[in-house]
């Protein structure tokens, strides 16, 4: 039963529910569409991805580590609580995606936003958080090559996260506020987290200079030794 | 433990989803109003005194949505008084009054969905989407009170064979990357062995069977139906035009009709549900509480009236 449900949704989700949603939003909610719209536009992406995970063939070991990397990141970011914006959830996604791969990468982003926000607090937000920490991961893991090889890349990549991560959420914070895109609210929205958009930019590369070798090193041995 | 955490992950899910679309597309008065009353209600019900200190945030930070949107917002044809140059209009006051009322009913309903909600009830939820997924989010809560038992005594270990110096700042730092490195390692094996301890019992091969902690009940297809067939009247209304709002240029209130009164109300009805069935539930305990007696009395027999109510 279940498993008739979800192959029906694997196909609805793209071909039904996404247009569904465009056509119904745009008319029942004129500006306010964008809010909306984005916000289901984010969760039937991850439902899609959610829903054909079942289908590939993960083997065990590497649902393992992808469990051991998102508990990692949540750790990391109860015990940094205290410090605003600097956390080492990018960082790990970041490394998780360059070694082992991009989908793992997306896997351990949208989870460690779901699941670290148990202890800090569930949200509209936490949605959005799944999506930027997933593509952040999964956009690392088609670059994985050049990351790999040059750190100085990766810093940059760290930089382009914090901002991107940070950009993106504030996006979401003008939607949620004002209902639809309202620039100069965006440019005020952007200049008041800019100290946090510093402060993700700078852990970021802090933890994956700091973490890149060793971790790398680590994800590297295990997928070798492992053939994870 | 309240009487919605009994229902079914999904359909509690459902529930609130079915509460919240009307409230997130509308942007109207009343149905924001009716999800923050009943919001309210329900969050004083599930958690009393955590719930009472939280309102103290959320209702003031509605109204201060109130006084933000006019300054970035121009639009409407009333304007009030001029602030930089630019006019602050009454349509965008109430438009942002309306938005708080909507962000705090949004956050409020939200804090209800997590006390009715854990982590258990989580694994229920992802494993509709996929139990492999379930597979991960369980490994992954296991893993973190794990990790963070490792890493203490790695610490303890570390700093035995004097390894960790505690010095100034700089020694901490490198103390605790210590531990981490030591940890990664760890996890990762421990993970492996984990996942390979899986597949030698069998994991991922012939079919999968699984224990379903949370039972989907008559109750939940009631729920559910109810929630849904509510969610599809309040669309239509909204589609029909019966209960839309126009707020710029001019704010244009669809009225109370006939058409527009009934909406409310079955909205009304569902977004009560929660609360209604807490308070029933309780009600409910009062009365069979009292049936069942106190003590046993010990000067007399049991025989005839052996048992005080």
């Amino acid at each position: 039963m279940l498993k008739r449900i979800r192959s029906v949704l694997r196909w609805a989700i793209p071909l039904v529910l996404m247009p569904l949603f465009v056509v119904l939003g745009g008319g029942l909610m004129g500006e306010r569409f964008y809010a909306w719209g984005i916000l289901g536009m984010v969760l039937l992406t991850q439902g899609l991805y959610f829903v054909s995970f079942e289908k590939r063939n993960t083997g065990a070991r590497r649902l393992a580590v992808a469990a051991v990397m998102t508990a990692l990141s949540v750790l990391g970011r109860i015990v940094l609580a205290p410090i605003p914006g600097f956390k080492p959830i990018t960082a790990l996604v970041v490394l998780t995606a360059i070694w082992i791969g991009g989908e793992t990468g997306f896997l351990v982003g949208a989870l460690s936003a779901l699941i670290s926000n148990f202890f800090s607090g569930q949200g509209p937000w936490t949605p959005f958080q799944m999506f930027a920490w997933g593509m952040l991961g999964l956009l690392a893991g088609v670059l994985a090559e050049p990351l790999k090889r040059n750190r100085l890349l990766l810093a940059a990549y760290g930089v382009f996260a914090g901002a991107a991560y940070s950009l993106f959420m504030d996006v979401w914070t003008v939607l949620w506020y004002n209902g639809g895109i309202n620039w100069p609210m965006y440019q005020a929205a952007v200049l008041t987290a800019l100290p946090y958009t510093l402060s993700y930019a700078a852990s970021n590369v802090v933890f994956l200079m700091v973490l890149g070798k060793p971790i790398g090193e680590k994800l590297h041995r295990v997928k070798i030794k492992y053939g994870v | 433990m309240n009487a919605m955490s009994r229902r079914h992950p999904g359909a509690v899910s459902l529930y609130v989803g079915c509460v919240l679309l009307p409230v997130i597309w509308g942007m109207n008065p009343v149905t924001a109003g009716i999800a923050l009353a009943s919001g309210v209600t329900l969050l004083l019900l599930l958690e009393p005194s955590a719930g009472r200190k939280s309102l103290l945030f959320y209702l003031p930070a509605a109204l201060l949505c109130g006084i933000v949107n006019p300054l970035f917002n121009h639009h409407g044809k009333t304007a009030l008084f001029f602030l930089n140059g630019n006019p602050v209009t009454r349509e965008a006051i109430l438009y942002g009054l309306v938005m708080g009322m909507m962000i705090a009913a949004v956050m409020i309903w939200f804090r209800c969905f997590s006390a009715m909600m854990d982590t258990d009830r989580l694994l229920t939820l992802t494993a509709l989407l996929s139990p492999r997924l379930s597979v991960v989010v369980s490994m992954t809560l296991r893993a973190i009170p794990m990790l963070r038992r490792q890493a203490e005594k790695t610490r303890e270990a570390q700093k035995g064979l004097g390894l960790i110096r505690e010095e100034n700042g700089l020694d901490r730092v490198q103390g605790a990357l210590r531990v981490f490195d030591g940890l990664v390692t760890w996890g990762l094996e421990n993970g492996i062995v984990t996942a390979d301890s899986m597949a030698a019992r069998g994991y991922g091969s012939g079919k999968r069977t699984r224990y379903r902690l949370y039972p989907w009940k008559k109750a939940d297809t009631r729920t559910a139906l109810f929630s849904l067939g509510i969610l599809i009247l309040t669309a239509a209304s909204a589609l029909a035009g019966w209960t839309r709002y126009i707020w710029y240029p001019e704010m244009i209130s669809p009225g109370l009709t006939v058409r527009s009164a009934g909406t409310y109300l079955c909205y009304a009805a569902l977004s009560w549900t929660a609360s209604w069935i807490e308070i029933a539930d309780r009600i409910r305990w009062k009365r069979l509480r009292r049936e069942i007696p106190e003590k046993p009395d010990p000067g007399r027999g049991t025989e005839e009236h052996g048992w005080k109510c």
